[in-house]
């Protein structure tokens, strides 16, 4: 997925001084700060008068006269460039606006997100003029909008397995085969599929990222799927049936499907990770309105160290996703090809630290809490899907950790070194990162040279692997963060406290998975599941943990 | 038809605002600003008339570097062009007034169109003195404007207690916008982005040659008194006598 001996740290610590400026502000540049302030005001009001987001997820559906005033709104043109319509937002602007849109209402921000992002960015970044100048404007416009398809149903986190195929018939393809969970799926006007391409243009095998317009004969589309949360997101199967679109309609290189794959998940899986942000400070605001009115014991519940303890937690979380968004975002204004390793990071983190904070939110709204009208129920249930779709945690673990082995050992890994970037204020805690890294490094060694090859198919470790290089990570952005807003004179006494209580408590994540690796019971946890699937019939091969 | 409608850059009014330790104005840290909302409605009754009768809608500012993205914000909503008077000084109202009566001295406006009030400050004063220094009719506090067919008149309705008085006004004249009066719209994306080529003519208030020296001068800023916790009464009787005998109030 990445160079070998590529290294994300250091990466960062090369390029600090950089770092620290850019990650101080949520956009590109002062101009589009300030059009992103624009904007995101305008959306809150837009929000107060046109969002009822519990009537979204009671009817299960977007209104479509809501959808009609998004569209007016210019929401569906955030990721286009000016010269077609858009508002031609950076990475890091449009996380910006995913995350105002998701403090709304998170299936209004999935259906503008997926639009804009993986449904955008293979169009945006390899697509031909022709192309672009021919559905562009209708994108920006919400005339068209955007779906991305790839997941069939047996095809998920193996995405090279998928069976659709794409042949060639003189200036068109022919395309044959059922994408399913397709996110925008029943309104959508095009969409960007992966599919076999099996000797195309050449190639002996290979698959490739190909635009289709689904108003094309032989396309039909099942019924809305029922689903957890982001009801109001549309979701549902498409079947294509000897569906012919011209062969210019390839994005980027024919059989190098999978390479920009990745290129444009790694699109959507960090506007999805922004969208987190704003779920996470919408549970967050209400907890804060709930422990300071609801009174038990005589007093506000919010004085209570164990809720503190929780509402503690919950202000570094979003802080942290924050930093984590604000680091990689700036990555790929750097380097717009490589950010598969930190936007996978970022997904993961943000996810889970959004599930966290509404299971908070939940906890801490007791009784009330589990009520559907109270809403913060539907904050739980709307944020579930983050952990699973565009690159379930577990997939994207691999994938880090796999990327770990790779990491050259030796000097590369031991010397990055943050403190001396860091404020004298700073520095217990970039302190805490540099002993931490240079343990996991020694890790990756022991492991490599006990295990040879089979490092890849031991999972177990693989996930304590990816949790420590994702404290790490996110640690730095934090603390990046810290260094950056105090050159700008703006690091507030509490942004102090959060970057404290964070870093300790990622160091404490991290220390306890380092530990594991080396003192665990893996081989009983890998016997225990094996026993049970033999007792159910399905005695599983491999018992490598 | 040209309309001149000024917006002023506020702390946020949902924000709670704290006074410096020391009691010389308000704490600046971490404040967000907004433009005063009474300022909004204005912008959006003089973009409504526009959209309706052609013409042009300038938004005028008086305030610091920063205040462009308030003159900005109304290039945003649909106003053509903006002017930003540059000062970091504190302008009291008449020193504001004396500011934009220069401005509609060179610009001659058909209409003045104003927030009834800023938000921080609330002296509910500029509309008034602008229009005595202009020589110009004053509707205040309007909740409907209709203009008159030769546009030359506006018929301004205010809301009072128990009623509506109409006030018909020669044009140009100040108006200041009531809270009912319209509901200002949210920019759309596009249109944020045309508003960033949209001009704003920005100013030092120092090359205007006019004295502003404040008559009216802060002192001191300090927070409320904070409220006295309440006490529970036994019965009607106790309320009572306490009403008369301690607040004082029966």
């Amino acid at each position: 997925m990445t160079p070998a001996s590529y290294n994300p740290y250091q990466r960062v610590l090369q390029d600090f001084k950089n770092a620290a400026t850019q990650i101080t502000s949520c956009g590109h540049d002062a101009e589009e700060v300030e059009t992103i302030e624009m904007i995101a005001e305008s959306i809150r009001r837009f929000g107060e008068r046109n969002i009822d987001e519990a009537r979204i997820d009671a009817e299960a559906r977007i209104p479509p006269d809501l959808l009609q005033k998004m569209a007016e709104m210019g929401l569906f043109g955030l990721t286009i460039e000016k010269e077609y319509g858009g508002v031609g937002l950076s990475m890091k602007g449009a996380c910006r606006v995913c995350e105002c849109l998701a403090q709304l209402d998170r299936s209004v921000s999935v259906t503008v997100g997926l639009h804009a992002g993986l449904g955008l960015r293979g169009l945006n970044y390899f697509g031909s003029q022709e192309l672009k100048e021919r559905y562009l404007p209708d994108l920006a416009t919400g005339k068209l909008i955007a779906a991305f398809s790839i997941t069939e149903p047996d095809a998920g986190s193996d995405i090279a397995s998928v069976r659709t195929t794409a042949v060639e018939d003189g200036d068109e393809l022919v395309i044959n085969g059922s994408k399913c969970f397709v996110t925008n799926g029943s309104f959508a006007g095009i969409t960007t599929i992966v599919a076999r391409t099996p000797g195309l243009m050449g190639s002996r095998r290979g698959h490739s990222l190909i635009l289709v317009p689904l108003d094309r004969p032989g396309i039909q589309r099942d019924k809305e799927e029922h689903k957890l949360g982001i009801k109001g997101s549309s979701t549902c199967s498409i079947h294509f049936e000897d569906v012919r679109v011209p062969k210019n309609h390839i994005l980027g290189r024919p059989s190098r499907g999978l390479d920009h794959m990745n290129h444009v998940l790694s699109w959507g899986r960090t506007l999805m990770a922004g969208g987190c942000i704003g779920l996470a400070a919408s549970a967050f605001r209400r907890s804060i309105e709930q422990v300071t009115n609801r009174r038990q014991f005589n007093r506000p519940i919010g004085e209570f160290g164990m809720v503190r303890e929780m509402l503690a937690r919950m202000r570094f979380l979003v802080y942290a996703m924050e930093s984590t968004i604000r680091l990689t975002t700036h990555l790929e204004d750097e380097q717009p090809e490589s950010i598969v390793w930190e936007s996978s990071v970022a997904k993961v983190f943000n996810s889970e630290s959004a599930w966290q904070v509404a299971d908070d939110a939940v906890q801490l709204h007791g009784g009330s809490g589990f009520i559907e009208e109270t809403g913060v129920a539907r904050l739980l249930r709307d944020c579930r899907i983050t952990r699973i779709f565009e690159g379930a945690n577990e997939l994207l673990r691999f994938h880090l950790a796999a990327a770990a082995y790779t990491w050259k050992p030796g000097p590369l890994l031991e010397s990055p070194r943050l403190k001396p970037h860091l404020d004298a204020s700073l520095q217990e805690c970039g302190q805490v990162f540099d002993t931490i890294l240079p343990k996991l490094a020694g890790i990756l060694k022991t492991k490599k040279k006990t295990h040879g090859l089979k490092i890849f198919q031991r999972q177990m470790d693989q996930r304590k692997i990816a949790d420590v290089a994702i404290s790490l990570y996110v640690m730095l952005a934090v603390l990046v963060r810290a260094q950056g807003e105090l050159e700008a004179g703006r690091l507030s006494t509490e942004m102090l406290l959060w970057t404290r209580l964070g870093v300790h408590d990622l160091a404490h994540r991290a220390t306890s998975n380092l530990g594991t690796l080396e003192d665990n019971l893996d081989d009983v946890a890998s016997q225990i599941a094996a026993i049970e699937c033999d007792r159910a019939g399905c005695p599983l091969k491999e018992t490598v943990s | 038809m040209k309309i001149f409608v000024t917006t002023k850059r506020v702390t946020d009014p949902d924000v709670k605002i704290k006074v410096k330790p020391d009691g010389s104005g308000i704490a600046t840290e971490g404040i967000d600003y907004k433009v005063n909302p009474f300022d909004e409605i204005a912008v959006e009754e003089a973009i409504r008339i526009n959209e309706k009768q052609g013409g042009e809608v300038v938004v005028v500012s008086i305030g610091s570097g920063a205040s462009t993205k308030e003159v900005r914000s109304g290039l945003a909503m649909g106003a053509q062009r903006g002017i930003l008077v540059k000062t970091d000084d504190y302008l009291d109202s008449l020193g504001t007034a004396t500011v934009l009566k220069k401005i509609v001295d060179d610009e001659k406006p058909d209409l003045i169109l104003m927030g009834k009030q800023a938000v921080d400050g609330d002296n509910n004063q500029v509309g008034q003195i602008l229009a005595d220094m202009l020589g110009y009719a004053q509707a205040c506090f309007a909740s409907k404007i209709e203009l008159g067919d030769d546009q030359k008149t506006a018929r301004v309705t205010r809301e009072v207690d128990g009623g509506f008085d109409h006030v018909e006004v020669d044009l140009p004249a100040v108006i200041t916008a009531d809270l009912r009066l319209n509901e200002p719209r949210y920019a759309s994306l596009p249109g944020i982005m045309k508003a960033k080529k949209k001009p704003i003519n920005e100013m030092e208030l120092s090359s205007l040659g006019l004295d502003t020296t404040p008559k009216v001068v802060w002192h001191k800023f300090s927070e409320p008194a904070e409220r006295k916790a309440g006490i529970k009464v036994p019965d009607v009787p106790t309320l009572v006598s306490k009403l008369k005998d301690e607040a004082k109030v029966l």
